[in-house]
Parts: C-alpha cells; sequence; structure tokens
C-alpha cells in the first residue's frame, strides 16, 4: 500500500492553492455578501483552463484522473464555497453527460464553450417534490416529431438561473419509475424554456440557486443524452460517485478552514491569564477533529482511487461523503465553540463555515436517504461489500 | 542579437509555515515550502523580455537538493521550457559561496546574456549568491531592480533600482546579472496546461562531480555555530489612568525601575 500522493501530485496542488489564494481567498467575504455570481472572477479562473479538467483535450480538456480531479476540489473548496459550487458544477456534473453522450456537434456547439467558460451549464435533478427520490421525477419528455416535448420545472439547480445549457432529468414513462427515466440537453433560447425564482440561500452564496421551467420545449433527438429512453438512472451512478468523493472533500476543506482560523484564534486568545489553548477541554476539541478529519479525508481519497481504478464503489462513495460531512459538521460547530461569542459576529469567519457545511448536507444525496440504502445494503452483505 | 537569459530559483518554506529552533544545530522546519517570493518576480521579469523578444532563451536554474526540483517546476508552469537541477541535498547546508560556485559551474557553458535572480532568498535573506555569481563570472550586477528595459540590438540594459528611497536609472551592456525588487514585475497564476506541462516534466540534474567545482568545498569560508530561539517578547504594561495623568503615571513607573531618574 501507499497513503502518499505523487510529486507531481503534490505540485498539482499547491499550484491549484496559488490559485486559489491568489484570485478567490481575498474575495470570500465579498461574494458571501454580495451573493451575486461574480462573473469578473469566473473569466478570470476560467482563463486557467481548469474547467475542462476531466474532459478530452480534443475539446479543449486535459483529461486528468480522478485523484488529481480530487485534489483540485479539495484546494478549490478553501477558496470561495460558493463559487467552488459553481466551477464543481461546470467541470463535474454541467458538461458530464454533453462529454459522455453529444454528438460532435453538440460538443462543438456547448462543451468547447464550457470548458472555455463562455457557456455556462448545470444540471437538473431536483424537483420542488423529489430530490434524493428520482423515482419521484415529474418532469415528462413525450416524444413528438423527431424529438421530445419537455414539461415540468426543477428546482435548487446550481447556476441554473444563469446558465446556457442544462441536462435535464425527466421521465418518458411515468409507470416505469427509476427506469423510465431520461437526461435531455435544453439550450437557453430555446422556446418554453426559462428561469423561475432564485433561490436566497443560507450559505455557499456567490452560486445563483433557482428553479427552471421547461413549458412544452421541444428538443431534437440528439439531445436524448444517452442509448435510449429509460437509462438515465443507470448513468447517474457514475457521476454520483465522483460528486459524492468530491462533496467529501468539499467537506474536508471547509472543516480544516475552520480548525485551523480556530487554531489561531486559540492560540492568541487569552482567558484566566492564559491562550485558551492551554486548556485541556479546548485541546481535546483540536485532538478529536483531528482524529475525525483525517479518517474522513483517507476514506474519501480511498473512494477516489477506487473509482480510478473502475471498482464498485458506490457505497464507499456514499458512505465517504457522509462521514466526511457529519466530520464536517461536527467541526464547524467545534470550532465556533472555541471562537466563542465571535463565532456569532458575521464579522469573522466562523459563522460562514458554519452555514456552508449545512449545504453538503442535501447535495448528493441527503443522508438520510443515503443511509436508508447503506443499511439495507449492510444487512444484506455486512461491512466487507 | 539573440537573448540568452538564466533566471536562478529557489525553493524556500512558505512565508505561513512554523520554523522552529529543534536544537542548536537543527531547525525544524514545516513541510510547505514554496518558489522564493522574488524569484517568481525574476522569472515573470524574464517572460516579460521574452515577450518583447520572441526569439529570447530562457533557462532556469536551481541548485540544491530534491525539494529545488518544485521551484523549477513553478518556473516551468510559469512559462519557462528549459530548466536544469544542479547538485542533490549535500547542497541545502551549504554556505551561499559554494551555491554561487556550483551555479556558476553551469552559467560559464550556458553563457547568458543576462542572469536574474530574486534579490534575496525567502528562508535566510543573505541576498549574497546573486553579487556572488556575478563576481565568480566577473560581470556587472545590479541589485534591486524593479524596473527593466533590455535593447541587445544596442548592447544596452536599462536598469531603475531602489536605493535610499529614490529610484536610480543605472545602464549597461551585456552581460550583465540583475537581482529582482518587488515591482519588477507581477508574476501570473500559471494555466492549468503548464501546471500538467510541469508536473510531467522530466527534470535534468547535473550532479556535482560533473560540474567543475576547482575543489570548492561545501562549508569553505562561512560555519553555521548554532540556532538560538529569538528572545520572546517582553511583558506589556500599560498604563491604566486615561490621558493626561498616564503621562505622570509612566515617568513614576520609570522611576521606580530605575531607569529615569
Amino acid at each position: 500500500m501507499d497513503f502518499k500522493f505523487t510529486e507531481e501530485q503534490e505540485f498539482f496542488r499547491a499550484s491549484v492553492k496559488d490559485a486559489v489564494d491568489r484570485l478567490i481567498r481575498s474575495r470570500i467575504q465579498e461574494i458571501d455578501e454580495a451573493n451575486e455570481f461574480p462573473l469578473d472572477l469566473w473569466k478570470e479562473f476560467a482563463a486557467l483552463g481548469y474547467l475542462g479538467l476531466r474532459h478530452p483535450e480534443k475539446y479543449g480538456g486535459l483529461d486528468v484522473d480522478v485523484i488529481t480531479s480530487m485534489i483540485f476540489y479539495e484546494e478549490l473548496a478553501r477558496g470561495s464555497c460558493g463559487f467552488a459550487m459553481s466551477v464543481t458544477m461546470q467541470i463535474l456534473m454541467g458538461t458530464y453527460f454533453i462529454n459522455r453522450f453529444g454528438t460532435e456537434e453538440i460538443k462543438q456547439r456547448v462543451l468547447i464553450p464550457a470548458i472555455k467558460g463562455d457557456k455556462i451549464g448545470t444540471i437538473c435533478f431536483t424537483e420542488d417534490q423529489s430530490g434524493s427520490d428520482l423515482a419521484g421525477t415529474r418532469t415528462t419528455a413525450v416524444k413528438k416529431d423527431n424529438g421530445w416535448v419537455i414539461n415540468g420545472r426543477k428546482m435548487w439547480i446550481t447556476s441554473g438561473p444563469i446558465c446556457n445549457f442544462c441536462t435535464v432529468l425527466a421521465t418518458t414513462d411515468p409507470s416505469k419509475g427509476l427506469d423510465g427515466l431520461s437526461f435531455f440537453l435544453v439550450e437557453k433560447g430555446t422556446e418554453g424554456f426559462s428561469p423561475g425564482q432564485s433561490i436566497n440561500k443560507l450559505g455557499s452564496r456567490g452560486s445563483v440557486t433557482g428553479e427552471l421551467i421547461f413549458d412544452n420545449v421541444w428538443v431534437p433527438d440528439e439531445n436524448l443524452l444517452g442509448e435510449g429512453p429509460g437509462n438515465g438512472v443507470k448513468y447517474t451512478t457514475d457521476i454520483l460517485n465522483e460528486v459524492r468523493v468530491m462533496t467529501a472533500l468539499n467537506a474536508c476543506a471547509i472543516a480544516n478552514e475552520a480548525m485551523d482560523d480556530a487554531r489561531k484564534f486559540a492560540l492568541e486568545r487569552e482567558a484566566f491569564g492564559k491562550p485558551i489553548a492551554k486548556y485541556q477541554l479546548i485541546r481535546s476539541k483540536f485532538a478529536n477533529h483531528w482524529a475525525w478529519y483525517e479518517a474522513a479525508r483517507l476514506f474519501a481519497y480511498k473512494a477516489a482511487w477506487m473509482i480510478q481504478e473502475g471498482m464498485d464503489c458506490q457505497y464507499e462513495c456514499m458512505l465517504a461523503k457522509m462521514f466526511a460531512t457529519e466530520m464536517c459538521i461536527s467541526a464547524v460547530d467545534e470550532a465556533s465553540r472555541i471562537y466563542g461569542g465571535n463565532s456569532f459576529a458575521m464579522e469573522y469567519p466562523q459563522q460562514r463555515f458554519f452555514r456552508d457545511s449545512r449545504f453538503l448536507l442535501f447535495g448528493g444525496g441527503c443522508h438520510e436517504v443515503l443511509q436508508n440504502a447503506l443499511g439495507a445494503a449492510f444487512l444484506r452483505k455486512g461491512s466487507r461489500l | 542579437m539573440k537573448l540568452k537569459i538564466a533566471v536562478l530559483v529557489k525553493q524556500v518554506p512558505d512565508h505561513e509555515a512554523m520554523v522552529q529552533v529543534k536544537s542548536e544545530q537543527e531547525l525544524e522546519i514545516e513541510d510547505r515550502y514554496v518558489c522564493s517570493f522574488f524569484d517568481e518576480i525574476a522569472v515573470e521579469a524574464a517572460l516579460n523580455i521574452e515577450k518583447n523578444h520572441p526569439d529570447a532563451e530562457l533557462f532556469a536554474l536551481s541548485a540544491g537538493g530534491k525539494r529545488s526540483i518544485d521551484a523549477l517546476r513553478r518556473a516551468i508552469a510559469m512559462g519557462i521550457d528549459q530548466v536544469v537541477h544542479l547538485g542533490d541535498e549535500s547542497l541545502e547546508a551549504s554556505d551561499s559561496n559554494y551555491t554561487a560556485q556550483v551555479l556558476v559551474a553551469r552559467l560559464r557553458i550556458l553563457q547568458p546574456d543576462l542572469v536574474i535572480c530574486g534579490k534575496q532568498a525567502g528562508d535566510d535573506d543573505y541576498a549574497a549568491v546573486g553579487p556572488m555569481v556575478a563576481e565568480l563570472l566577473d560581470i556587472p550586477h545590479i541589485s534591486g531592480a524593479v524596473s527593466l528595459d533590455t535593447n541587445p540590438d544596442l548592447n544596452m540594459v536599462n536598469v531603475g533600482c531602489e536605493r535610499e528611497g529614490e529610484i536610480w536609472y543605472l545602464e549597461s551592456g551585456f552581460p550583465l546579472l540583475i537581482s529582482a525588487e518587488k515591482g519588477l514585475a507581477e508574476p501570473h497564476v500559471p494555466v492549468v496546461t503548464r501546471v500538467m506541462k510541469a508536473m510531467k516534466a522530466n527534470i535534468q540534474n547535473i550532479p556535482l562531480n560533473e560540474l567543475e567545482l576547482h575543489g570548492n568545498k561545501p562549508q569553505g569560508r562561512i560555519h553555521r555555530i548554532r540556532y538560538v530561539e529569538p528572545p520572546s517578547r517582553p511583558e506589556v504594561i500599560m498604563m491604566q489612568k486615561p490621558f493626561p495623568e498616564n503621562i505622570s503615571e509612566l515617568v513614576n513607573y520609570l522611576q521606580e525601575k530605575g531607569i529615569l531618574s
């Protein structure tokens, strides 16, 4: 076994860290307070080329391996959480099906501008009555005139209100439940496709999240992404594994930022004549965090490695996401206790870590749903899955 | 005239890295290293010259242990394609003179028209290697450059450098060594394609025994005797009374301590 990153991966991490430090970190508070998509930063960041991280070189991408991409997501989350959400949506979910199933014409029209950052993409799973429960999808796609007519409303769509294109999950046969689902490409300007309300979120501010409306939207057959209708869920697992590990590493980054900030505070803040870092109860918080953080990060990278090796790792990815996010939720809570009353003040970053961490609970599947699936799998097979 | 430019780079502890005295003979340095701040400015300055003189040939050199390779990868990521790693771990404990000798051994072969380095390293702040390299090469040097204008056809270099709060504009011909001060160039964030190129680059190493060092020894002239902790900051005592009573309070306190009579 080898738990080290390669020298090349360490260099890549340092380079991403440098980019995040110099372009993003100085603007974290501004982005959070403005709660507007920072288009200038988007253009500046896109020019560095990271948006093509997972896509083929022939379309302007870099085609890096899974672990290298995870290093990127982890470092990116040290900056603005909201901006990181927009970027990861573009790299992963927003363009995944277009790269995998899009025709050459679609890739030229959509994928290449997306890699350059000229077009913003997203994916639409969630509706007002369904999120983790994909079988509850009510958006429909009906065959008509060498194409499909899509009707429905999607909610909680990252970059939805500003997107130039989206991959929308719809049912072509509601009676088949999960087996009736398919993905379709819908582009801005298509008749009947429009943004709805934007959501004023607690955290991950700066990413624009909201509703997308599909009112008799006709798209040609080539916009059905995947082999034949009804295979959507089969493909979903492939991308969800990466999304979940990415979320786990976002959680690790936020937790580490919160605790590192609390560490500096504890070394400086004095109570009863000495720095609070000298008190055992404060030290125990750091010790416990260290253990959980190391475990969560190790688990996340193990899951990433399993994806890279092509192993069946659906449950490991779920576990890694759930474990790291719960670790993060606990870490930001403990960090805020170390910080004391100052953690309640908007001028200090602890409140932002607390708010941003809550978003991780839901992206990639809420934990109650994941636990249900994991519990059932454990009962079937035990822990050596 | 086709310019040949060599940039000297060094990998140093990140300015946020924890550095502690482990013993009189050893420092404990947190494993967070970066290319030295002023060296990145030097790289960017060389790239700026290349923009105006596209036929310029750029090299980056670093002398040191394995860690130096990352400084060279950084130079590649920023835009320099030809890099050379000189020496090995033994250089980490060497003095500036020996480091300069190692760099010069290679520079004599490359014969650059212009050598650019940071004005000082981000770790020891000696600001010694650059001028030493110039002396050993027997070429002029200008330290602390904040502006640079090269005209190879006229064999002319105009350099602005900060002196005593003023900027002096100096003129020289090639060859020349300059050391970069903040303001000479603004290092850019590398694009990811260059980062990937740097990641995958096979960095050439030239071992010490292949360099003509003329019998110079790593610890030839300057010896590290011991490391000591800097004295801790004395306790701060605040005068409690409001102004202007706190002035007499301060005077009384200093008299009590025998500092004022």
